[in-house]
C-alpha cells in the first residue's frame, strides 16, 4: 500500500518531469532548427532529463531511467555542438520524449509498452558519432546582452581538479611539519631555512591554483535567466496572454553549481507566473489593470547569499488556498530568505509538513521547488494577495565553497558553521538554564534565548553526561535577527573550509547542509543555518502551544 | 503492485562481474558499474539520514555516501571496522557499498550454476527511500 503511493508520487513526478521536456523542446525546435539557440537553453532540458533519470533509477523504473538518460545524452551533445546533424538529432530527441511519454502514461496503468532504451542509446551513439561535423550556432537570445562566452567547462572536472588542490595543500602541510622539525633537531641552518622557503613557494602555488580553480566555477546570472526568459515568450503566445518579462540582476556573479540547480526552480517558477498568475487581457482589463501583466525576475547578493525574487502582477493566491494545496506562504524553509517570524501559524504548517516528510502530489510544482532550493541550502518565501499578485522569494548562498567555519565538537563527532552567524561563545554551567513550559530558555544580554542541545536535536545518544551543561560551552547564533543558542561539548576554533554537498542518493538531511574535510582525513559536518534556526524556533513555539 | 518494468538484461549473466561477500552471503555485482574499491575508512555517521546508509566518506575531495548493504538487505553483520567499500556508478553518482568482503572476479559464463545473485545499486538505492529516517 506505502509502495503503490511511493509509485504514484513517482508517476506524478514524473509525468511533470517529460512534460516539461516535451515542452521546452517545443520552444526550442524552431531556434534550433534555424540554428539560433539560446546558451543554456539545452541545459535547462538536461537537467530534465536528468532528474527524471535519478528518478526512475532511485524507483527502479529501469526502462524509464535507460530512456531518460539516452535523452540526456543527446541533449548534452546538443548543447556542446557534436551532433552530426542537428536536423536528425532533433527528430531523435523528440522520439525519445514521446517515448518518455508513453512509457510514463502506460506505466501509470499497468501495461508495459514496447520501448527499448538499448536500441534508443545505440541510436543516439550514432547520432553523435559524426562529432562535431555540424555545429549548432549558439546566439544569445534576442535583445539580451548574453554575449559572454562561455567555454564548457565539465563540473566533475573542476571539482576533481579542486580535490587535487585539497591533496597538495596536504603536502604542503606535511612539508610544513617537516621544515618545522629540521629547524628544531638540525644543526644545518641553511637547509633548515632553504625548507622552509620550498615551502613558502609551495603554499604560495597551491593558494595560487585554488583561485584559479575556483574562479573558473564562478558564472553569471544571464545564464539562468534567459532559458526562464524563453519559456515565459513561448506560454505566453500558446495561451494568448500578453506578458513583459523584466530581469534584473543578470550580472551577479555565483557558483556554478548554484547556478545549475537554479535552472529548473527558476523555469518552474515563471512558468507557475504564466500558467496560473496571469489573467488573460480581457480579463486584466476588466479589473483596471495593464492588458500586459509584468514579471520581475529579480537578484540580489547580500551577506553572502543570493536573493531572486519571482514576481507577477497577475490574480494572486488566497493564502488558505495555498495551505490546501499544501504549500504554506511566507517562510517555508526560513529565517535566511527574510524576516521571518516564528509565531506565524504558516511556519508551523510548513515545519509541520516538512518533518513528516508528507508530498503533496498537487502541489508538486512549488513542493519541487522548496525541496530543490532546500539542496542548494537555501529558502523559499512566498507571498500572494489576491487580485495583485504573487511574490516568490529564494534565498540561496552564492557559493557552496570556501566558508569562514566554526568548528565544534558534541559526542565525538564534528561540526562546523559559518562563522558570519556566530555572535559570541561561552562556557555553559548548570545554573544558566532556565526551564520553562518544556523548553529551555538561557539569558545572553538581557535576551532570553531558545536553547538548543545538538546532540538531542540530532539524536547523538546520551552518553551518560546529558544530566549537567557543566564544561560545555554555548555557541550564540544569530540568523538574519533571529537568535538561538547551541550547547555544544566543545569548541575547536575555526578555520575556513570547503564546504561540499552530499550526493543525491543520501537526499535533503534538515540543518545539514553538507560536509567539509578537515586535515588529512576527518569530515566536519556542516549546519545550514537557516534551516536549523527555523527548526528551533518552531520547537520552541510547539513546547509552548502544547503545554499551558 | 503494478508490473515494475524490468531492465533488458544488466545484472550479471553478460558480462564480468564483482563477487562481494555481504555477512555470509554472496552477490555478484556488474564489474562495469564498479569504479575502485577502496580499504575500510573512517566513515561519518550523517544524523538522520535513512537506516541504510553508514555515514558519508571523502573520496579525492568528493562527498560520498556510504552504504551499509547488509543493513539494507536485511542481513546480520554490518559494522565490521575493516570492511572494504566499493564505489560504484549508480545514476551518475559515485556511491560507496560497504560490503563484508570482496572475493573475486567472475568471467561471463565461466560458471553460470555458481553464479551468485546479481546485486543492483540502484535497486539498493530505492530501498534505501522506503527505510525510515534515523
Amino acid at each position: 500500500m506505502d509502495r503503490d503511493r511511493t509509485s504514484e508520487e513517482f508517476f506524478v513526478e514524473a509525468g511533470r518531469l517529460v512534460e516539461a521536456l516535451a515542452r521546452e523542446l517545443l520552444v526550442l525546435e524552431a531556434d534550433v532548427r534555424a540554428g539560433v539557440a539560446a546558451p543554456g537553453a539545452f541545459d535547462a532540458m538536461s537537467g530534465h532529463g536528468r532528474t527524471l533519470e535519478s528518478l526512475a533509477r532511485t524507483f527502479g523504473a529501469d526502462v524509464v531511467a535507460g530512456l531518460a538518460h539516452g535523452v540526456g545524452e543527446l541533449l548534452d551533445a546538443l548543447g556542446r555542438g557534436a551532433v552530426a546533424s542537428r536536423e536528425s538529432a532533433l527528430d531523435l530527441l523528440l522520439e525519445g520524449v514521446d517515448d518518455l511519454h508513453r512509457l510514463v502514461e502506460a506505466d501509470s496503468a499497468g501495461d508495459a509498452p514496447d520501448v527499448h532504451p538499448a536500441r534508443y542509446r545505440a541510436a543516439v551513439a550514432d547520432a553523435l558519432a559524426g562529432g562535431s561535423a555540424s555545429r549548432v550556432v549558439v546566439a544569445p537570445a534576442a535583445g539580451r546582452g548574453v554575449g559572454e562566452s562561455d567555454a564548457r567547462i565539465d563540473m566533475h572536472k573542476l571539482d576533481a581538479l579542486l580535490g587535487l588542490v585539497g591533496e597538495l595543500g596536504a603536502v604542503e602541510g606535511a612539508l610544513d611539519r617537516l621544515s618545522e622539525r629540521l629547524r628544531t633537531r638540525s644543526a644545518d641552518t641553511a637547509l633548515a631555512r632553504e625548507a622552509q622557503h620550498v615551502r613558502r613557494r609551495l603554499r604560495r602555488g597551491v593558494h595560487a591554483l585554488r583561485e584559479g580553480v575556483l574562479d573558473a566555477r564562478i558564472v553569471r546570472l544571464d545564464r539562468v535567466f534567459s532559458p526562464a526568459t524563453l519559456v515565459v515568450r513561448e506560454l505566453a503566445v500558446e495561451q494568448g496572454k500578453r506578458v513583459r518579462l523584466v530581469t534584473r540582476g543578470g550580472d551577479v556573479e555565483l557558483d556554478r553549481a548554484i547556478a545549475d540547480g537554479l535552472y529548473d526552480v527558476l523555469t518552474e517558477l515563471v512558468r507557475n507566473a504564466v500558467d496560473h498568475g496571469v489573467e488573460s487581457p480581457t480579463e486584466r482589463e476588466a479589473s483596471g489593470k495593464n492588458p500586459t501583466a509584468t514579471i520581475t525576475l529579480g537578484a540580489e547578493v547580500g551577506g553572502g547569499r543570493v536573493r531572486l525574487r519571482v514576481e507577477d502582477d497577475g490574480r494572486g493566491v488566497a493564502s488558505e488556498r495555498l495551505r490546501v494545496l499544501g504549500v504554506a506562504p511566507e517562510p517555508l524553509l526560513g529565517g535566511a530568505a527574510g524576516d521571518g517570524r516564528p509565531g506565524d501559524p504558516a511556519t508551523l504548517v510548513a515545519a509541520s509538513d516538512r518533518a513528516t516528510g508528507s508530498r503533496v502530489a498537487r502541489g508538486g510544482g512549488l513542493e519541487a521547488v522548496r525541496d530543490l532550493v532546500a539542496r542548494l541550502g537555501g529558502g523559499v518565501e512566498l507571498a500572494s494577495e489576491p487580485g495583485v499578485g504573487t511574490c516568490v522569494t529564494l534565498s540561496v548562498p552564492l557559493t557552496l565553497l570556501r566558508v569562514p567555519a566554526l568548528l565544534f565538537e558534541v559526542r565525538g563527532m564534528l561540526f562546523a558553521i559559518s562563522r558570519d552567524v556566530v555572535s559570541s561563545v561561552r562556557a555553559a554551567s548548570d545554573s544558566d538554564v532556565e526551564r520553562r513550559s518544556g523548553s529551555e530558555l538561557i539569558e545572553e544580554r538581557g535576551e532570553r534565548l531558545p536553547l538548543c542541545r545538538v546532540a538531542d536535536l540530532f539524536s547523538l545518544g546520551a552518553g551518560g553526561e546529558a544530566s549537567t551543561e557543566n564544561g560545555k560551552q554555548l555557541l550564540f547564533i544569530d540568523v538574519a535577527a533571529r537568535r538561538a543558542a547551541l550547547l555544544v561539548d566543545r569548541i575547536h576554533g575555526h578555520e575556513p573550509l570547503l564546504v561540499k554537498p552530499f550526493g543525491p542518493s543520501l537526499g535533503a538531511v534538515p540543518s545539514l547542509v553538507g560536509a567539509a574535510e578537515r586535515g588529512a582525513d576527518r569530515l566536519a559536518l556542516v549546519i545550514d543555518p537557516a534551516s536549523l534556526i527555523e527548526e528551533i524556533a518552531v520547537s520552541a513555539a510547539q513546547l509552548g502551544r502544547t503545554t499551558p | 503492485m503494478k508490473s515494475r518494468s524490468e531492465p533488458p538484461s544488466t545484472s550479471a549473466g553478460s558480462e564480468r562481474a564483482l563477487v562481494v561477500q555481504v555477512a555470509t552471503e554472496r552477490y555478484a555485482l556488474a564489474l562495469s558499474g564498479v569504479r575502485e574499491v577502496i580499504p575500510a575508512a573512517t566513515i561519518v555517521p550523517v544524523p538522520r539520514a535513512p537506516d541504510g546508509i553508514a555515514g558519508v566518506i571523502s573520496v579525492r575531495g568528493v562527498i560520498t555516501t556510504v552504504i551499509d548493504v547488509a543493513r539494507v538487505l536485511g542481513l546480520d553483520g554490518s559494522g565490521a571496522a575493516d570492511a572494504p567499500i566499493v564505489l560504484v556508478d549508480v545514476a551518475g553518482e559515485v556511491v560507496g557499498l560497504w560490503v563484508t568482503r570482496v572475493l573475486r572476479v567472475v568471467h561471463d559464463g565461466s560458471e553460470p550454476s555458481s553464479l551468485p545473485a546479481p546485486l543492483d545499486p540502484a535497486r539498493l538505492l530505492g530501498r534505501l527511500a522506503t527505510l525510515p529516517r534515523g
